[in-house]
């Protein structure tokens, strides 16, 4: 079976000559069906510059990206793959419910059907009741589940998740990390997950590609075999720690990684 | 304040011909009502006329310019230009065209009010989150609906602040157009009983004028809160991006 997703030696360098900066130099991943991979590196090592090329925004220099075994240029992966981004973007002039139903708009469901689709999902998502408020009226973890909703409802098989929990605090964001686990769990879709959180990335994934410092490669991907569903407390495992301290072993930016 | 106005102009024999009390002032008020209103409504229409179809230029213009660059380094320096003619200098020209009528004080009030609203509508349009399309392009979205989702909603909070400055100048502009030449309305009102040397019922035809500006201008906020009830101007709704 092909993997859902699959990246072949990506590179992307902005500019040409002397000024051109290499933002990756050489991305191989790739997600199975169903799968929560994670991607993590220091800030600025291009993590963002990739998701925008799986999204489709931007078109890698060199390299391919697969979706289903095939090759796509930037333009077939625009509106095939979900994708939330680090701000949770919710459009000032349309209420909580109408947010989330914005990719079902998009795709020609009529307002009314795509409401009433978002309304099952309400409660799941834990925004029964803001249905009709506006986004400045609620709080940032909302924000967040409702951006989440919105991403889930456009109806994609994979989901580029933009470190979604950065700009919460720690406590609300154990709170949504085992969340966004039930609803994985429950929806099955396949999610590549961004963060520079170790222990966010060990908790939620099956897999956690490592990436170097600028210019971005990826340097390795580390299993998580710790079974689901997990616990929080998982995190203070021996088994959690042993995995955390290879990560930041790889992390560590290394003479070769820096020459790179 | 209005009482220490009162007892100030009484008590120190300063002339009603220079500042008259608040009591005479709302007496000629009450005894000429249907002479002000008579005027305020000339002058309420140069308003609203003058201001609808200035709003309506500077709307088309600024939706023309973001949409192209060369336009809008064609023209827009003209329009600066035409903001730095003094609308003194103008009128009088104005009014020799198109003689005693209307539409010289529906021009003038034009003339002052499309600017802001065509500076700010291009602004609006400009001020786009880029990430909210690029968001939109993810979805699937093609151009048409990005420019009614995100572009115009994005740029109406601005329009409105440039609706309310027009707002504002045309009242003026109403006054000054009146002023050059007309037989009617509150600004042809104000140079009669100055000229007459009736303080009191000149101080009263201020009053309707700003009493009807303040009403107008509040009138465009009332719109602006049903138009887009989602935008409070006490929080801004753009957090600021983080470096990923």
């Amino acid at each position: 079976m092909h993997p859902k997703l699959e990246v072949r030696g990506v590179t992307k360098t902005f500019g040409s000559g002397a000024g051109s900066v290499t933002a990756l130099a050489g991305v191989d991943l790739e997600v199975a069906p169903g799968e929560f991979v994670s991607v993590i590196g220091p800030s600025g090592c291009g993590k963002s510059t990739l998701f925008n090329i799986l999204a489709g925004l931007d078109s890698p220099s060199t390299g391919q990206v697969l979706l289903d075994g095939a090759p796509c240029a930037a333009d077939d992966l625009l509106g095939r793959i979900g994708y939330m981004p680090q701000r949770d973007l919710l459009m000032p002039w349309r209420t909580v419910l109408d947010n989330t139903i914005l990719g079902l708009e998009i795709r020609g469901v009529s307002r009314r059907e795509a409401r009433l689709e978002a309304l099952r999902l309400f409660p799941e998502f834990g925004l029964e009741g803001f249905e009709r408020r506006w986004p400045s009226e609620i709080s940032g973890g909302m924000r967040q589940r409702a951006a989440l909703l919105r991403t889930f409802l456009a109806g994609r098989d994979v989901i580029l998740l933009d470190e979604p929990f950065g700009a919460l605090d720690s406590l609300s964001r154990a709170g949504m990390q085992q969340w966004l686990l039930q609803i994985w769990e429950t929806h099955r879709k396949t999610i590549l997950f961004v963060t520079h959180d170790i222990d966010e990335a060990l908790f939620l994934s099956d897999r956690v590609y490592v990436m170097s410092h600028r210019p971005g490669a990826i340097v390795d991907p580390v299993s998580v075999d710790i079974p689901r569903p997990r616990d929080y407390e998982v995190t203070t495992s021996v088994e959690h720690v042993e995995r955390k301290e290879r990560l930041l072993e790889l992390l560590r930016p290394t003479r070769e990684v820096l020459e790179a | 304040m209005l009482v220490a106005w009162e007892v100030g102009v009484r008590i120190s024999g300063v002339s009603a011909l220079l500042l008259p009390p608040p009591t005479a002032i709302v007496s000629t008020l009450v005894g000429s009502r249907a002479l002000f209103l008579r005027h305020a409504m000339v002058t309420l229409v140069e308003i609203l006329i003058g201001f609808a179809l200035g709003a309506a230029v500077g709307l088309v213009l600024g939706v023309l310019f973001s949409y192209s660059r060369l336009l809008e380094r064609a023209i827009y320096p003209w329009l600066v230009a035409s903001q730095m003619v003094p609308v003194v200098a103008v009128a009088p020209i104005l009014v020799l065209w198109f003689g005693f009528t209307l539409t010289p004080k529906v021009l003038v009030v034009a003339l002052i009010c499309f600017f802001p609203v065509a500076v700010n509508t291009i602004d609006g349009l400009r001020s786009v989150d880029r990430e909210m399309v690029d968001l939109m392009r993810t979805l699937g979205a093609a151009r048409p609906r990005i420019i009614r989702s995100v572009r115009i909603p994005s740029a109406l909070p601005a329009v409105f602040s440039g609706l309310k400055v027009a707002m504002a100048l045309a009242v003026v502009g109403a006054v000054f157009g009146e002023w050059v030449g007309s037989s009617e309305g509150l600004g042809y009102l104000m140079l009669a009983f100055n000229n007459q040397l009736a303080t009191a019922d000149l101080f009263a035809a201020i009053f309707v004028l700003s009493v009807m500006g303040i009403a107008l201008f509040f009138l465009v906020g009332i719109v602006q809160r049903s138009v887009i009830p989602w935008y409070r101007e006490d929080r801004g709704h753009h957090e600021p991006s983080k470096e990923g």
